[in-house]
Order: structure tokens, then C-alpha cells, then sequence
């Protein structure tokens, strides 16, 4: 995945050195976390005592939204799909939209009401035990997937880095303790400075590589020149099919990631709406710093290194930065910056997932069988069951047969069938649990049957004309949501009619 | 109603960055992209805005109570 093109290691030991310093850093970090506690309680561990500022906010929802996919998987995806990959710009601003319609309301209701998870506002606003655990069930599904995707990718990086010096297994179970260990000592607050640290190396990774890459191979309008007579197909509008995939898509990652419960408790852990705002204001411009930089790059591979197949164009960025370092000694030190940015990257979108699933067990499930279990029990019983998931997730990750991979690929069509229970929910007074539970139901039947029915002999395509299960599903669910609703007014309406 | 408008305002300028309106291979290319590549972020770059500006001035919008001047919870 990252060696470069001849299958060496990217990184000589000084960059392992600098590598390792950064990875016992955060550990650091984490103890720093501990000590500026104010409390033992659910409130402090799991939202940072709601007192998230605005530099810390803006780096962890930054470092949090964005994967090692930005490095690997786009840039592969934009070398293969040429301009057509500028989708991934409106798909990742779409999510701060979506976040305009839920965060104001649910960052006031979380104060008000003290929420800890998302379960918390789907229980005050229903109050139905059924629809907090299907909903509980989804998310905790989500994130499950979200975690073995990214320690897999993880684990690649690292061996592929140093070369195989350190072997897969090896890398996984050595970040995981190392993660596992400043989440329990830090809670929301060690992760949070954690992310700010990997923001910044993140933040730092796209910019100067796509500058040192623009400075070496020339600016857009070169590489134009190149690829017209190179790659013509490029410049080819999309077709139909592609047009209504991109919509779907952009549906479908607004609908989803905004209600990943990892950043939903960032909402939570602001300071003050006004730094929530700002944050999310400047969140909305960041994918021209990260993903525009890492598209630009899948082009200039795409002109200067033409014919490669789809496992060899997600090396196209070491390989830049190979031929780079091999004319300017100078830019070596990019090479250890991108190894780092890559597993910042993912290591920050990992402990987030993980904070946020072992909340969502001690609130949602813990909490509701021993309602009257103190505060720090409950933070004691969440760091538990934080390593012994960590534990379960880095053996599957190591151990999980291909087979079931697949359901992981599949977490964000799932994910969206309980973007209604948000959205709605916070917007339309007179949407009760039952129409949501019937709605949910029916978006995860749709999506299961469209994404698995070949499997089952059911002769249906999973993307009818290029829209995803997970997009069908959701207008089945809405609609099934919209019947019941009026359909249950007007049996209320008829029967107090009857009544008086 | 404002609300709704708002929103569906906002899926409007998203599903508009969409290049509908291209349909045949064209040489114009404008700061290095293909037309309708430049479109299309040029249309990302308008809903980002508006999204910024709503974020600024309709958050009461959205959390359907009046603004209040201060920034407690």
C-alpha cells in the first residue's frame, strides 16, 4: 500500500526514531488529559467536562472527519478517476450542512438535558427503551466497522513503511495498546489533545507535500496539459448514471457521518455556541486543504506515472515523494511526514470511534439496567470495556476472514437508516417512536435485501441506476415514516373527536 | 416554513454542484480544469458559503428558538 514502487521501506531509522517520539508524545499527552480532570464523572470522561474550546474543536473535529484514507484511498481514487473525483470536496462539505440543521438544537438539548451519547437524546425525545437500543445497535454496528477498517489500514501502512520490519499484527497491537492506553487515561479531553496534535500533523502533511509536489511537477494548468493528450477521457463529463451516483453519494455522507455518535458528542463537548459555530464555520472550508491537495496529487500521478493498476495507484503519493526526495535530498524529511500524517490520520479517527462506542455501552446498556451506579463506576466499567473492545477489534482485525469484510464496507448505508430518528426527530414535533421503529425497520430490511439479495438468489441490483441501497432504503424509511405519522394523527384526531 | 425553505435551499445549491448540465466532451478548460470540473467546485465553493453564512446568522433557525445575546447554554 505505501512502500514505494520497489517494495522498500519508506522510512531509515531516524524516521522510525522521530515516528516512535511522536507515538510515546501522545501517550504523554494522555496523562496530561488525566491530570486536568475536574471530576470523576461521565460528563468530564466522555464529553471533556463540555468545555471544549475553539482551537481544540475545530483540530478534533478535523482530525476525527478525516481518515488514511485522505492519503491512500483518495489519492488512488483520483488517480483512476481523473476530475471526476472532485466530488469528494461537496461530499465532505455536505456533512458540515448537514450539521447546521442538527447542531444548533441538539447542542442546546444536550446542556439542557445532559446528554452523554446520542441514545440519550433519542430516549429523552421518544422515550422508547425499543427505539434508544435498535438506534444504539445501529451506531454501535457503524463504529465497530468504522474501528476494524481503520486498524486494518493501520496495520498496512506501518508494515508496508518500515519495510516489514514490523509486521502487521505486530503494528496493530502495539498502536491499539498505545491508543487504548491514553483514551482510558484521558477520556474525552486526553483524545481531543491527542487529535490537536494529529491535526496539526495532518493539517501540516497536506499542505507542504502538495506544494513541494506543485513546485516539482508544476501547477494545474501543466498538469491539464498533460492529461489532455494522456488520459482524454478525463475530461469527459460524467454520464447519467455517474451524475445520480455522485448525488447519492453526497445524501448519503451527510446523512451518515454527521450522526456518527463520535461527532455528535463533539457537538456536546463544546465550550459555548459561539465556539461551536466558529468551528464548524472553518470546518466547512478545510477539504481545500486536506482533500483538494491529495485530488491534485492523484492527477499529477496520473500524468507522470500513467498505466498503473488499482492496487499500484494507491502508491502513487510515496512514489511522488520517492522521485522528489531522489532529486532533492532535502524532501526527505516529507516521506517521515506523511508515514506520521497517515497514522495520526487514522489513529485519531480510531480512538474517537472508540471513546465514543464505549459510551454508548456504559449510558445506553450500563447505565439503563443500574440506573443508580455511581459516576465513577460507570467512568470505571466505560475504560473496562474500552480494552476489552480494543482487545476483540485488534484480534478481528488480525483475524476477521475476508468473507466479512464486506459488512464492514457497508456502515454508512446502514448508518443513515437512523438519520431520520435525528433529524426528524428534532425538527417535527409530531413524529412519534412508532413511526420511526417501522421506518428503521423497513431501511434496514431494503438495505440488506438490495446489498445482499444476489447472494440469497433475489435477482436485484444493489445500486439500481447508480443509486446506493443505503439511498433507497432511506426514501423507504422516510416514507414509511410519513404514512404512519399522519396515519396515526388522524386515528388520534378521530378518536378525541369521538371522545368529546 | 422558513426553516424548510432553508434547508431545502441549502439541498438545492448541494445537489447543483453536481455537473447536470455538461453532457458533451469539451477542450475549455479554466485555471487547469475542464469546465465543468471548474464548475463543480466553483458551485462547492458557493454552498460552502452559504452554509457559513447560515451558520452565522440562522443558528437561531435551526434551533427554532429566538437568538439570545448570550453564548451560555
Amino acid at each position: 500500500m505505501l512502500a514505494d514502487a520497489s517494495g522498500a521501506a519508506l522510512l531509515g531509522p531516524g524516521g522510525l526514531v522521530a515516528v516512535g517520539v511522536y507515538l510515546v508524545a501522545l501517550v504523554g499527552v494522555g496523562i496530561a488529559g488525566r491530570m486536568a480532570r475536574e471530576q470523576d464523572s461521565l460528563n468530564d470522561f466522555y464529553l471533556g467536562g463540555r468545555n471544549l474550546g475553539f482551537f481544540v474543536l475545530l483540530l478534533t473535529l478535523y482530525a476525527t472527519q478525516y481518515s488514511g484514507l485522505t492519503f491512500v484511498g483518495f489519492v488512488g481514487q483520483s488517480y483512476r478517476q481523473g476530475y471526476g473525483f472532485l466530488q469528494a470536496i461537496p461530499f465532505t462539505m455536505s456533512i458540515v450542512g448537514a450539521y447546521f440543521v442538527i447542531a444548533p438544537r441538539l447542542y442546546r438539548l444536550s446542556g439542557s438535558r445532559g446528554y452523554i451519547t446520542p441514545g440519550d437524546f433519542v430516549q429523552d425525545r421518544y422515550e422508547s427503551s425499543l427505539l434508544t437500543v435498535l438506534t444504539t445497535l445501529v451506531f454501535i454496528f457503524a463504529l465497530a466497522s468504522y474501528i476494524l477498517a481503520n486498524l486494518k489500514a493501520m496495520g498496512y501502512v506501518v508494515q508496508e513503511a518500515t519495510g516489514g520490519r514490523v509486521s502487521m499484527a505486530q503494528a496493530i497491537i502495539l498502536l491499539s495498546l498505545l491508543m487504548v492506553v491514553y483514551e482510558t487515561l484521558g477520556g474525552m479531553r486526553g483524545v481531543a489533545w491527542t487529535d490537536v496534535i494529529q491535526g496539526t500533523i495532518l493539517l501540516l502533511g497536506c499542505v507542504v507535500i502538495f506544494f513541494a509536489i506543485a513546485y516539482h511537477y508544476g501547477g494545474p494548468s501543466t498538469i491539464a496539459g498533460i492529461l489532455q493528450t494522456e488520459r482524454p477521457e478525463f475530461w469527459r463529463p460524467p454520464d447519467l448514471n455517474a451524475k445520480c451516483k455522485w448525488l447519492s453519494t453526497l445524501v448519503l455522507v451527510a446523512t451518515g457521518v454527521s450522526i456518527y455518535p463520535h461527532a455528535v458528542q463533539r457537538i456536546y463537548a463544546a465550550k459555548s455556541r459561539r465556539v461551536l459555530r466558529r468551528s464548524l464555520q472553518v470546518m466547512i472550508f478545510m477539504p481545500l486543504v486536506t482533500m483538494l491537495p491529495m485530488i491534485y496529487i492523484g492527477w499529477v500521478g496520473a500524468a507522470y506515472f500513467p498505466g498503473l493498476g488499482k492496487s499500484d495507484s494507491e502508491k502513487v503519493l510515496p512514489m511522488v515523494l520517492n522521485e522528489l526526495f531522489e532529486i532533492y535530498p532535502v524532501f526527505q524529511f516529507l516521506l517521515v511526514l506523511l508515514v506520521a500524517a497517515i497514522i495520526a490520520a487514522i489513529m485519531s479517527t480510531v480512538d474517537s470511534a472508540l471513546l465514543a462506542i464505549s459510551s454508548l455501552f456504559t449510558q445506553d446498556f450500563y447505565r439503563r439496567v443500574l440506573p443508580a451506579a455511581p459516576q465513577n463506576r460507570l467512568t470505571r466499567v466505560g475504560k473496562c470495556f474500552s480494552w476489552v473492545l480494543m482487545g476483540v477489534m485488534a484480534y478481528l482485525a488480525i483475524r476477521l476472514p475476508q468473507t466479512l469484510w464486506r459488512l464492514t464496507e457497508i456502515k454508512l448505508e446502514v448508518l443513515c437508516q437512523a438519520a431520520p430518528t435525528m433529524f426528524l426527530g428534532l425538527h417535527w414535533a409530531r413524529v412519534g417512536a412508532k413511526s420511526i421503529v417501522a421506518g428503521l425497520v423497513v431501511g434496514l430490511i431494503v438495505t440488506l435485501t438490495l446489498l445482499f439479495g444476489q447472494d440469497l438468489g433475489v435477482s436485484v441490483s444493489g445500486r439500481p441506476w447508480g443509486v446506493h441501497a443505503g439511498i433507497w432504503a432511506l426514501a423507504a424509511n422516510v416514507l414509511v415514516v410519513w404514512v404512519h405519522s399522519i396515519f396515526v394523527s388522524r386515528q388520534l384526531t378521530r378518536r378525541s373527536q369521538e371522545s368529546a | 416554513m422558513k426553516r424548510l425553505l432553508v434547508y431545502a435551499t441549502l439541498f438545492v445549491l448541494l445537489a447543483g454542484t453536481v455537473p447536470w448540465f455538461f453532457l458533451a466532451e469539451s477542450e475549455l478548460s479554466v485555471a487547469g480544469l475542464p469546465l465543468w470540473a471548474f464548475y463543480s467546485l466553483a458551485a462547492s465553493l458557493i454552498f460552502s458559503f452559504v452554509v457559513c453564512f447560515c451558520l452565522e446568522r440562522l443558528w437561531g433557525l435551526s434551533d427554532d428558538s429566538p437568538e439570545d445575546t448570550t453564548d451560555a447554554r
